[in-house]
């Protein structure tokens, strides 16, 4: 083990998964794409062309195009942007929000905790699309509140998680000592207790990533999510529904890219577990 | 006499659990004088390091709940200082050292920045340069080899030994008059339990601090402590010069302890046990608690507690059958 440090110790075991490293590979082709969508799209994903409308995969539209002659592909590079933006934007409030909570519940205990855990509880108790749904036909169907609705409902599970975690590290030693040694609570918390349990805050975000995406892509099915023409792959796919029988190649890559995504960051989550749990030591 | 830095006096402290309520102090004195080094001891579970705990006030409460009593140190109430006078106080006028030394580190920082952090603590206006000075010397003082390369090495890659050197350095790092060390070498191996020993007396001596040592090993305290306090079941049996107990040890659960200790020097064929097991501290016998085990119990050994008295100047025990009342 010598001087080798922990990061590069998990780098290493996640490159000896295939799993994790075919998962590692979809997410970042996935953030390429998002990243550089205009550059890499044909054609402009809104631009109609209804002379084209249905056309078949061609060299021209691998993909082919929708009923308004959209050409797929792009609609499928764009739509990758807004997905990453709803799984970013919506996982940070889940993290930073739920994190917070539950490592003030878990750390001071209590009436506190008791506190926070009930109201978690109550929003756990909620179908989790169905709370997301509940927020969004309250604020309106729009990016912003489809970011806020899901990021909500994800809140008890990063308190959880970051709930159990504490309460297992505060117990050890070296937070004893740190108190014996003067330190105030804040730092206590912040430099002692959360980098010891952060762990399973990371997996956790990973696969939280995934269900985000299927979450978005399911609102955007049933019409709350991203707004038309705004290409999100869940709305997309929705729409596609309606010709289902005589135009299926349309439903097919929306559900596709969701489907890949999805896997992506489940496998990732998955090898992450695997290489960050402190007893699978080498 | 120069008033004692720590003082004790009448410390109940109880746990409130959900079997019951555990008594695991009961009336409680002793004190501490500038520059001398105290032994605890008694066996597992004796109520040491709750006594610790209390001084520092690192019980967690509830369930821990401080009946009465008062710690005084250094002319100051512990027990109604508001929590963050106490925090100032840890660490720079007291400090521990902990049983453990491998779960007593933070797993995620390197050793260096941990005492740093200990310094930074109560001298948030350090610059870089004299702080990393003084982690340096710390390292140097408590004898860590090749200190420029161990202030950048994490936890994980030091042995016990050194990881309660780094210990040690953090308690000393802001020259605390008293020294709690609890238990400071149980977890090592006696090759090194030596050298600990060793490097708390030495710097005990440089720095002119106070220490409170903690053990169950009677070796340890004859070899280290200047007077020695014996706890039974929450309570104190006897408190004397360490020369005087071990020579003339009055209370029998004393003379027990010491009997049971395996000599070199002679052959003493089976070693003597105490009989009996320890009283449940949830639910304690009236009169003496070392009665039921006790060679010498008088009637009235089942009916009263016995205090606390002295025997001989500096030489106090707590039994009926010593000061014959």
């Amino acid at each position: 083990m010598a001087d080798r440090s922990q990061g590069s110790l998990v780098a290493r075991r996640i490159l000896r998964n295939p799993i994790a490293v075919a998962g590692l590979a979809i997410i970042l082709g996935y953030l390429f794409i998002a990243a550089f969508a205009p550059h890499i799209a044909p054609f402009d994903p809104t631009a109609q062309d209804l002379s084209r409308s249905f056309a078949p995969i061609s060299a021209g539209n691998p993909m082919g195009c929708d009923e308004f002659g959209r050409d797929i592909l792009s609609r499928i590079i764009f739509g990758a942007r807004t997905s990453l933006i709803i799984q970013f934007f919506s996982v940070c409030i889940a993290l930073v929000i739920g994190v917070f909570l539950g490592a003030l519940g878990g750390y001071f205990g209590g009436r506190l905790d008791e506190a926070i855990m009930r109201v978690m509880d109550v929003l756990l108790a909620f179908p989790g699309i169905l709370l997301a749904l509940a927020i969004v036909a309250m604020l309106g169907p729009d990016l912003r509140n489809l970011i806020i609705a899901i990021g909500v409902y994800s809140i008890p599970q990063f308190a959880r998680i970051t709930r159990g975690s504490v309460i297992s590290v505060r117990q050890n030693d070296y937070v004893t000592a740190a108190r014996a040694i003067g330190e105030n609570q804040s730092s206590i918390i912040l430099r002692y207790v959360l980098p010891n349990a952060i762990s399973p805050i990371i997996i956790q975000t990973t696969l939280r990533m995934a269900t985000v995406l299927l979450t978005a892509a399911g609102l955007g099915f049933l019409g709350l999510g991203v707004q038309p023409p705004e290409p999100e792959w869940g709305t997309m796919l929705s729409n596609a529904r309606m010709y289902l029988r005589s135009a299926p190649m349309v439903a097919v890559f929306p559900g596709l890219s969701i489907m890949l995504v999805v896997l992506g960051f489940n496998f990732f989550g998955d090898g992450l577990q695997d290489a960050l749990n402190p007893r699978l030591k080498e | 006499m120069t008033p004692p830095l720590l003082s004790v006096s009448n410390l109940t402290v109880h746990f409130h659990t959900e079997a019951g309520v555990v008594r695991a102090l009961e009336d409680i004195s002793f004190s501490i004088a500038p520059g001398e080094i105290l032994g605890l001891v008694g066996e597992t579970g004796c109520g040491k390091s709750v006594t610790a705990s209390c001084v520092m006030r690192l019980i967690p409460t509830p369930p821990g709940r401080i009946v009465s009593g008062e710690i005084l140190f250094d002319g100051r109430d512990i027990l109604s200082m508001s929590d963050e006078e106490v925090r100032l106080m840890r660490g720079r006028d007291m400090a521990m050292i902990f049983q453990d030394p491998m779960s007593s580190l933070n797993p995620v920082f390197t050793t260096g920045f941990q005492v740093g952090e200990a310094i930074v603590t109560h001298e948030p206006s350090i610059a870089r340069e004299p702080l990393r000075a003084r982690v340096l010397d710390l390292f140097r003082k408590v004898n860590i080899a090749d200190p420029e390369t161990s202030v950048n090495r994490y936890p994980h890659m030091m042995s016990g030994g050194m990881k309660q050197r780094v210990m040690i350095a953090m308690a000393l790092s802001c020259g605390p008059k008293l020294l709690i060390a609890d238990e400071p070498t149980t977890a090592l191996d006696v090759s090194i339990q030596a050298q600990i020993l060793t490097l708390i007396r030495r710097l005990q001596r440089e720095e002119g601090s106070s220490v409170l040592l903690i053990s169950h090993d009677l070796g340890v305290i004859a070899s280290m402590a200047d007077r020695v306090t014996v706890m039974y079941a929450g309570s104190i049996a006897e408190t004397a010069r360490v020369r005087d107990l071990f020579d003339d040890p009055q209370h029998p659960y004393t003379r027990g302890l010491l009997g049971a200790i395996p000599r070199l020097d002679r052959d003493q064929g089976r070693l003597a046990v105490i009989p009996g097991t320890l009283p449940n501290l949830m639910n304690l016998p009236q009169g003496c608690k070392f009665r039921e085990r006790c060679a010498e119990a008088l009637p009235v050994c089942a009916e009263k507690r016995p205090a606390l008295a002295e025997i001989r100047p500096g030489h106090e025990a707590a039994c009926h059958a010593r000061t014959g009342r």
